[in-house]
């Protein structure tokens, strides 16, 4: 199992071991029990199950960003939902989390816009 | 007394383990029309045990047909879906998941725990990977995003069949090698191995069931990944299905019209994965960076970080620059960055939103 001190990748998700929560967040609802925690248009989202999870957004992130928050109760691990060509899982302890989807520039509409897949 | 548990498969299960499994992919793959006279059998034994009468059963040649069909009965003729009790959930919990429960219970009092690892790597995720996440994953997706106006009763209501069969041969495999399962549940369990091998996709309501042929063809690459150079990955009698390029839905047109995909649709799709597949694979990396003057700006070495180049893309005043750079499975893509992004490191900090001095390198990168 892939595991880190204090930040990961998996796709385009970025993984960073944080101290504490930051204020001003809005509460993630798991969809069939689990919290998309990176969504993919094809249907690949990354992925954790939510027993012992809080999950949060920050409705203030950057344009094109999508930007969440974890307070993990119990190890868990960021999967992301594809049978080929899968990013490797990536455990994650009990802890707090930050998850930054990238973004990426659109040269024609000269503006931020999330990197999906 | 309690029967010792079936711990190992031995060397004449093994072998039909395989044979099994690729009897129930070919089931799962089927192209040959649909046997209705057997699926409505099948589908109207499934409405009485739930306790309802016999319904009307109507046939259409492909999802998109069953779905346009739904939606002209509950709104053309104005008899809203709300008149219709929408019986997929009852049938999941009274038909479907109570039934897989009793048959886990079973199979695990009777399997010792590695075979019953061992069943599930070889048996069911090898048929699930192909047959529900690739071939009915991809089609739902489709059918998705093309609903437009319509609503999706069919859809959301749907059953797999074939495409969901990897439960079913999973556990039909724990009889053949001898789990007593109750009579019922074996018998039940039968009826729905028959109906994925009868029918395509179906979705049951009160008095009326939609169901759909099977495809005519459908198309993987070597590693069983939904794949098409040149036609439809998966098509119907009557032309509906969808293009995949490795696994990944692409649009059509990039199929059929290979030279409608030019540079620059490639290098600017907003679509990360299509965007690679079509720089990389439809077009290719060399004709894009020739046509649009690709000048290296930097070069990280760490092919994670990767390489700023800077481009002319057509219509734009200003060159554009990307990074290209390799992901953790090993693929390459381009990502679009503002211009005063000057290395390769500064536009991994800015898809991060980052200033660079606070940029860390990821410990791992998967």
């Amino acid at each position: 199992m892939n595991t880190f001190k204090k930040i990961a990748a998996q796709g385009e998700i970025t993984v960073t071991r944080i101290e504490k929560m930051p204020e001003g967040l809005v509460p993630v609802k798991a969809e069939h029990g689990l919290f998309i925690i990176g969504h993919s248009e094809t249907g690949h989202h990354h992925v954790m199950t939510m027993e012992r999870t809080r999950v949060f957004r920050d409705p203030s992130a950057p344009a094109g960003m999508n930007v969440l928050y974890a307070i993990l109760d119990e190890p868990k691990e960021l999967t992301h939902q594809r049978g080929f060509d899968t990013h490797q899982p990536i455990a994650l302890q009990p802890g707090i989390y930050e998850f930054t989807s990238g973004r990426e520039f659109d040269h024609y509409a000269a503006l931020a816009r999330s990197q999906s897949d | 007394m309690t029967a010792a548990k079936i711990k190992s498969l031995t060397a004449s299960q093994e072998e039909r383990l395989v044979e099994f499994r690729e009897e129930w992919r070919a089931i799962g793959l089927s192209c040959k029309p649909a046997d209705f006279k057997t699926g409505d059998e099948i589908i109207t034994s499934f409405y009485a045990r739930l306790g309802k009468p016999a319904p009307l059963i109507l046939h259409f040649s492909s999802p998109a047909m069953c779905e346009l069909a739904v939606n002209f009965v509950f709104d053309v003729l104005k008899e809203p879906a709300q008149l219709y009790s929408q019986l997929g959930a009852q049938l999941y919990s009274q038909l479907g998941a109570r039934l897989r429960a009793q048959l886990r219970t079973q199979l695990d009092s009777q399997l010792g725990a590695q075979l019953g690892s061992q069943l599930r790597a070889q048996l069911y995720s090898q048929l699930d990977s192909q047959l529900y996440s690739q071939l009915g994953s991809q089609l739902g997706s489709q059918l998705g995003s093309q609903l437009g106006k319509l609503k999706p009763y069919f859809l959301s209501n749907r059953w797999g069949s074939g495409h969901w069969c990897a439960w079913e041969a999973y556990y039909l495999f724990g009889h053949e090698i001898g789990v007593k399962y109750k009579a019922e549940d074996i018998a039940l369990l039968l009826e729905w191995g028959r109906l994925s091998q009868s029918i395509g996709w179906w979705a049951p309501w009160d008095g009326i069931c939609f169901v759909s042929d099977r495809p005519r063809e459908v198309h993987f690459d070597v590693e069983r990944r939904l794949h098409n150079e040149t036609g439809m990955a998966v098509r119907y009698s009557d032309g509906w299905g969808c293009f995949a390029w490795r696994g990944t839905s692409i649009p059509g047109e990039w199929i059929t019209d290979r030279k409608a995909l030019d540079v620059k649709t490639a290098i600017t799709w907003a679509n990360l994965e299509q965007r690679r597949i079509a720089c990389s694979d439809i077009v290719g990396w060399a004709k894009i960076l020739k046509e649009l003057d690709a000048k290296t700006i930097d070069e990280d070495g760490d092919p994670l970080i990767g390489t700023l180049v800077e481009v002319t893309l057509p219509g734009l005043p200003q060159p554009a620059r990307f990074c290209r750079v390799l992901c953790g499975t090993g693929r390459e893509f381009a990502v679009g960055v503002p211009r005063e992004v000057n290395t390769a490191l500064e536009a991994q900090a800015w898809f991060q939103n980052k200033p660079l001095k606070e940029f860390t390198r990821p410990e791992i990168r998967t």
